[in-house]
């Protein structure tokens, strides 16, 4: 091994940290002044690097770290507590609003399916017909009373809240009806024709009778 | 603020502001004391100014602490840590060095930035300061491993799993780092 050899093998040992060269480049060294005069260099060149990194890198904590992360993480805990109670509160006025919105959405009043001229006209015929159905199908305890709050009563808002909807009921009609609701409920067979259409008869009781001339004259033609 | 709900309700009645935060205080102190050196060190290294580096390594470890649900392992713990407070002090080194640069542009040609302690000046000396030249030239990985392996206490394979990394990597940055510093410094 020439000088230049042995000296790239020192300096590689030395960078890789490891102690020893091998023997061959060990007894080069100890024959030539000038590749232990190289090693030696060296040598005391990464001590001197090792010694100040260690320095560097292994500076003394100061006392004051440990309290000051200490004080700062007490800190942070105390406005994530108040961020969570900020946030709660937050949570808890969306989630009553929304539950308002929902329950005045549900309570909405549910505007007819009819168009306002065709609820005009149908008005009076529910004030007819709705409650001699009712009369009808359950007869109530004070029929007067049941009947002169007919189906309206169950959806007020709809009859308050269209004012443009009236209906002109002359007083000789009312009287007529208040007598028709009072009579109603006595005569059942009554009300049942008068409410519902008549049943249609049985087709397949009926009978095709045939057509029979038991006698048939032939008179002349009276002429004037 | 997940780990506050989460929490059962003696926890949050704690005087411990740590345990009102749904960190585990006695573990979080662990932590702490392991890892506030290292962090400390580690920033100081880059920085070579004990305030600045004590002020890098606190907001390391309040930024650990915020995220302690994801860090909740150890080796995790002081891998993030070290990382982050590496990061930090880089960011602050350069920004002190733009500011100086700008400083010095500034300033009459020739006039150099005094050393900012006595202390500083006693401990420094040249090879030291050529040194520290040579290290913030390196690349930052190889700064990095170079700082970590000459922490005590950590063998080759600590530093590996800290910045996880194979241990053949660690070895032969930090044989490359030597060498160039020592040529630097021939």
């Amino acid at each position: 091994m020439n000088c230049a050899e042995v000296q790239k093998e020192m300096l590689e040992r030395l960078v890789a940290r490891e102690g020893t060269i091998s023997t061959e480049s060990n007894v080069h060294r100890q024959c030539c002044a000038v590749c232990r005069e190289y090693y030696e260099a060296q040598s005391d060149l990464f001590r001197s690097i090792d010694h100040t990194l260690g320095l560097i890198a292994n500076s003394s904590v100061p006392p004051s770290l440990l309290p000051g992360i200490r004080a700062r993480v007490g800190e942070q805990a105390a406005p994530r507590f108040v961020n969570f109670r900020g946030w709660a509160l937050t949570v808890l006025v969306t989630s009553a609003l929304a539950i308002i919105a929902l329950m005045s959405f549900w309570n909405r009043p549910r505007p007819s399916l009819e168009s306002p001229g065709l609820a005009r006209q149908s008005a009076p015929q529910r004030s007819e017909s709705t409650p001699t159905v009712a009369a009808v199908t359950r007869p109530p305890r004070k029929p007067a009373a049941r009947l002169a709050r007919p189906r309206v009563a169950s959806a007020p808002s709809v009859v308050v809240e269209q004012p443009t909807q009236e209906v002109i009921v002359l007083s000789e009609e009312r009287e007529a009806f208040a007598r028709f609701a009072s009579t109603v409920s006595e005569n059942r067979a009554m009300a049942l024709a008068l409410t519902h259409p008549a049943q249609p008869e049985d087709e397949s009781a009926k009978e095709i009778a045939l057509l029979k001339i038991e006698s048939v004259t032939v008179k002349p033609l009276e002429l004037n | 603020m997940q780990e506050f709900v989460l929490n059962p309700p003696a926890r949050l009645l704690s005087a411990d502001p740590a345990e009102k935060a749904g960190v585990d205080s006695t573990e979080f102190e662990h932590r702490l004391r392991e890892c506030g050196p290292l962090a400390f060190r580690m920033a100081r290294a880059v920085l070579r100014n004990d305030a600045d580096a004590e002020e890098v390594a606190q907001e390391a470890l309040l930024r650990a602490y915020r995220k302690w649900e994801d860090l909740r392992d150890p080796a995790r713990f002081r891998a993030w840590v070290v990382r982050i407070s590496f990061r930090l002090a880089l960011d602050r080194w350069r920004s002190v060095r733009r500011r100086e640069r700008r400083e010095t542009a500034w300033a009459a040609p020739g006039t150099q930035p005094a050393p900012r302690t006595a202390e500083q000046v006693a401990v420094s000396n040249e090879f030291q300061a050529r040194l520290e030249r040579a290290l913030d030239e390196l690349a930052d990985k190889s700064r990095l491993v170079v700082i970590l392996s000459a922490i005590h206490g950590y063998t080759l394979e600590e530093v590996a799993a800290i910045l996880e990394i194979p241990v053949g990597t660690v070895k032969s940055k930090l044989f490359h780092a030597r060498k160039r510093l020592a040529e630097k410094l021939r």
